[in-house]
């Protein structure tokens, strides 16, 4: 019984930090490791850790979006008295209170490719680096509506999870621009639904099926993240062909890229992860080392077609893009 | 010869090992990070674990009974989104509350009725209950997660003291009422009978069906209390709350002694499993562990705290067979 408990005291005690750096971060993010869009976000954070010789720590989630478990990493980060957080908002209230106390107890927080739903007013957070959500999602359909056919149109908006603030924000943006096409269109039908999409391939493809079978005149669906590849599986296999039904969505990943050179997705909306995890470390070192003050940084809105994929895929091989 | 007789009966207490290892994890991830014990960690940790305690105190009576109910998630987010939808639906806060308690009471009824009545295993019967009440979650927000109602009485099972909330001194009053339940009264010894042997129970004149729908009724009703006052907690109805707690809790009635087969366990040994994983998790955040580690560590800790929980109580049994012997 003593060997055992000494083996369990030795190896938590291992867990200790061994490298005395000059200041801890941690990353509060709101999904699991197995979402392949974080991966930039987290080499980003890695590699300005690095440089600064911080000891940074990323905190996931064991389910995709649960909101009570962030909260908790949240309060630990604090608890550990850390000298900066870096955190996503995907709800509107329920963190207000622990950044309230982060920054009660002299620890600034910043947010990073998710912010209050009404930003600054909504939040306490120092400042947001990460993308225009709404107007992202406005700027996507604007420039998919190029595309559209001639005649009526039938737009399905996949909102990943009705629940998180990033989903139904990105949306929103996209049902304003189907609103103002609308008005711009009055001798045309124009019509868009939502519907809650999912937060992996295979149930936003069943999803689509689904949904395009029984509305055959579906013009277009935009994913608010980078499902929409799930969904070109899914047409391809009700025998659609490339581009029968537009295809558009959020992010940088393989399998989109891949939709891409088969014709399946047209556009998708570049964020720039990496400056996210790695511009918020920098701000949070800067901000201890010189007491410089926070400044919100937007990582962007690139439209990105199949056009572009050559040249993205040229940068992939180093996990940045 | 007595003294160790003494000790044998002590350790060979599952529950006992588990506060032993539960003392030496806590001592572990102090000298990791001295401020695992600090007052703010603690009131994080606690403000969180009595909702946990609550839910693995039903389990572990529903497994002492014989039975499983994986459903224990869903429900714990299914009464509170109906309390809260039913407040935006002009129902006075209490008397929604009365309601959305009596889901949980109906998901257990439900869970013990198709395990009873079709003799199917309660594995099957809760695991269709834990996708039918995640979806009836879903539609109860009607399509988009609802504002949480002020008007509802939070404060009550949730107000923060200087150390620890108000939902820690309910799951401590839940613990004792069942904990004497359990073991100092008959309903107790027809559980305990009931899932050690159902066949000898049954030729006792125990009515083991009606014993176990007591305890499946009781495992619904608390996961759906406990749900509540996490609601309360976050001011927030949230679809995905409770997500994976139907493992979380069988693991903490098992760390906490309690057999995957029935009659054995305690519910004391399920408030320390609870407990257990909560500063668990507290601890390996608290100690730096990278995040693609993070899950991988919770899983070791787990495991390891069984198997030394079983290794204690074997040897504790080796040294008692010795003694007699001697």
């Amino acid at each position: 019984m003593k060997k055992i408990a000494s083996i369990i005291l030795a190896s938590v005690a291992l867990f200790a930090t061994s490298a005395k750096a000059e200041y801890k971060f941690n990353f509060v993010m709101h999904s699991d490791t197995n979402n392949a869009f974080w991966a930039a976000v987290h080499k980003g954070f890695k590699d300005a850790c690095a440089q600064i010789n911080a000891d940074c720590q990323m905190l996931t989630l064991s389910g995709d979006g649960d909101q009570q478990e962030q909260l908790q990493n949240l309060e630990s980060s604090i608890a550990q008295g850390v000298d900066g957080i870096v955190t996503t908002i995907t709800n509107p209230t329920i963190f207000d209170a622990a950044v309230d106390e982060a920054l009660a107890a002299g620890i600034p927080v910043i947010t990073a490719n998710t912010d209050d739903p009404e930003g600054a007013a909504g939040s306490n957070r120092l400042a947001y680096v990460g993308q225009d959500l709404e107007a992202a999602g406005y700027e996507l359909t604007a420039n998919l509506s190029e595309m559209f056919p001639d005649g009526d149109i039938h737009v399905l908006i996949g909102v990943a999870d009705m629940n998180q603030s990033w989903a139904y924000t990105r949306g929103n943006g996209i049902a304003r621009f189907m609103e103002d096409y609308k008005a711009a269109n009055p001798d045309r039908k124009v019509t868009y639904e939502k519907i809650e999409s999912g937060l992996d391939l295979s149930t936003v493809g069943n999803r689509v099926a689904a949904y395009v079978q029984a509305n055959p005149n579906t013009t277009a669906y935009l994913d608010v993240g980078f499902w929409e590849a799930g969904a070109a599986q899914a047409v391809r296999n009700l025998g659609y062909g490339p581009g029968e039904i537009l295809l558009a969505g959020f992010d940088l990943v393989d399998v989109v890229f891949e939709e891409m050179d088969k014709g399946y997705v047209q556009l998708t909306v570049d964020q720039q992860p990496y400056y996210q995890g790695y511009m918020s470390v920098h701000q949070l070192y800067l901000m201890n080392k010189y007491g410089l003050s926070a400044l919100d940084i937007n990582t962007g809105k690139a439209m990105i077609g199949p056009s572009d994929v050559e040249t993205i895929r040229s940068f992939k091989g180093m996990s940045v893009r | 010869m007595s003294k160790n007789f003494s000790l044998r009966s002590l350790l060979v207490r599952p529950e006992v090992a588990t506060f032993l290892m539960f003392l030496a994890i806590m001592i572990g991830f102090y000298i990791a990070n001295e401020r695992f014990l600090d007052a703010r960690n603690i009131r994080i940790v606690m403000g969180i674990t009595p909702e946990y305690i609550i839910v693995a105190i039903g389990i572990a009576i529903l497994m002492i009974s014989g039975e499983f109910d994986l459903s224990v998630g869903s429900v714990f987010a299914l009464v509170p989104m109906t309390i809260v939808q039913m407040v935006h639906q002009g129902i006075p806060p209490w008397f929604a509350i009365f309601l959305g308690l009596m889901i949980g009471i109906i998901v257990g009824f439900v869970n013990g009725f198709i395990t009873l009545r079709f003799g199917i295993p309660s594995f099957i019967a809760t695991l269709g209950m834990l996708y039918i009440a995640r979806s009836l979650t879903t539609v109860a927000t009607a399509g988009f997660p609802p504002p949480f109602p002020h008007i509802l009485p939070n404060e009550l099972f949730v107000y923060q003291f200087e150390l620890f909330r108000a939902s820690l001194y309910w799951a401590l009053l839940v613990a004792v009422v069942l904990g004497v339940m359990l073991h100092r009264s008959n309903v107790g010894n027809w559980i305990y009978a009931t899932g050690g042997d159902q066949n000898a129970a049954s030729s006792m004149g125990i009515k083991t069906g009606n014993v176990k729908m007591f305890c499946f009724i009781l495992c619904g009703f608390l996961a759906g209390f406990a749900g509540m006052i996490q609601t309360f907690r976050l001011e927030a109805p949230l679809p995905s709350q409770g997500y994976l707690l139907e493992l979380e809790s069988i693991a903490a009635a098992v760390i906490g002694g309690v057999s995957l087969f029935g009659g054995i366990g305690t519910v004391f040994g399920a408030v320390i499993g609870a407990i257990l994983i909560r500063f668990l998790e507290s601890g390996i955040i608290m100690a730096r562990i990278d995040a693609e580690w993070f899950r991988a560590g919770l899983g070791s800790l787990i495991i390891i705290a069984v198997v030394f929980n079983t290794y204690i109580s074997r040897r504790a049994t080796r040294i008692g067979q010795n003694k007699a012997e001697d």
